[in-house]
């Protein structure tokens, strides 16, 4: 199913229709009938004067709506620099409180937000953050039976988890729904991204079929900041069509010798998730 | 024969003391398959892993050659 026509069986308007940039990527269409106030513009002023953004640009971010799966260290870095850009609604889905030890790296949370849903706490930071955009708050635990109520509209699915299992049923429904799908994964120093969106790139279980086992994992919350920020802009290029997206390749980044090493990754034809939908 | 075997995150913790941190040289008979280096090196078998040759896809069952470059990544899972 394409995604134009995903939309229409949730009854949303034509308006979200996609069509190709010049590198092939889909992208949003525009809305004229998206209008700015003064404010706005002078808030987005910068990223509008960007060549290949311009208020067209900023027109998509505004209609778009994103799922952010989790708002602890990489949810909090991608909620807050999609809030600042003007992204229109943002769904995110943490059925999580922040703790303490949380504080290091969740920066959506403060010692106040404390015994508070993080979903709940990030959507009031961002009200303060950013007051033009709506914040959908969303308590549940993702599993296979609600993830597609839990989606819901959105246009995009941002992989914010910290384990394999619930980025496992992320994809499969990205899979199905034909939806891109952004993946990261942090530990300590180091974090790995890419832009999944088949049939076009290779599913997450064609990477990594299976799972690592769930542990307490080290991580510097500079690291989280470093790879959220990557899957922000990756969003953001998804939405104004501007450069070319991850696809097919997985971004490594080791912060203790600060280098990023970049693989090529194939599609698995025999893959038990997205093997039948070439 | 002998070839570099460059680990990456978590998997550097099971580099051998006298490597540099990155990666480590390691003495291979002919047709050594990367899971016999896999298992030589005790990485955990259960964790999935990205393999590169060379720079280019790897699979575990493959043989390596004098001089190769043997690149293993796991999935980083935490968020």
């Amino acid at each position: 199913m394409s995604l134009a026509s995903f939309h229409q069986l949730q009854g949303d308007k034509p308006s979200k229709i996609l069509k190709l940039n010049s590198l092939g990527n889909q992208v949003m269409s525009g809305d004229n009938h998206v209008m700015f106030t003064d404010e706005e513009k002078t808030r987005y002023n910068r990223q509008i004067i960007l060549s290949g953004w311009g208020e067209e640009g900023q027109k998509k971010v505004k209609q778009a709506t994103v799922f952010i799966a989790g708002a602890g260290g990489l949810g909090s870095p991608v909620a807050i620099y999609l809030a600042a850009a003007g992204v229109g609604r943002l769904r995110i889905c943490d059925f999580g409180e922040p703790e303490l030890s949380n504080l290091n790296r969740q920066v959506l949370h403060d010692e106040e937000d404390i015994g508070k849903n993080k979903a709940l706490s990030a959507k009031e930071s961002i009200a303060k953050i950013n007051p033009h955009i709506k914040v959908e708050n969303l308590s549940d635990k993702i599993e296979r039976e609600n993830i597609a109520h839990l989606v819901g509209d959105a246009h995009i699915i941002v992989d914010c988890m910290d384990n394999f299992p619930t980025r496992h049923i992320l994809n499969e429904y990205a899979v199905k729904a034909e939806l891109p799908f952004v993946h990261a994964g942090v530990f300590g120093m180091s974090g790995q991204i890419t832009f999944i969106h088949t049939p076009e790139t290779p599913c997450l279980y064609c990477i990594f079929p299976g799972s690592p086992p769930s542990e307490v994992f080290p991580i510097v919350g500079a690291t989280a900041g470093v790879i959220g920020t990557l899957e922000a802009l990756e969003v953001l290029k998804y939405l104004t069509g501007k450069g070319s997206l991850l696809k097919n390749r997985m971004l490594y980044w080791d912060g203790e010798l600060m280098m990023f090493q970049e693989i090529t990754l194939p599609k698995d034809p025999k893959c038990i998730v997205c093997g039948n939908k070439r | 024969m002998e070839v570099t075997v460059k680990l990456f995150a978590t998997l550097r913790d099971f580099l051998p003391k006298n490597s540099d941190g990155k990666s480590c040289r390691v003495e291979i008979d002919e047709n050594t398959t990367i899971k016999q280096i896999i298992t030589q090196l005790k990485l955990p078998e259960e964790i999935p892993k990205i393999i590169l040759v060379n720079g280019l896809n790897g699979s575990i069952d493959q043989t390596l050659k004098d001089g190769d470059v043997l690149s293993i990544f796991p999935p980083v899972a935490g968020g």
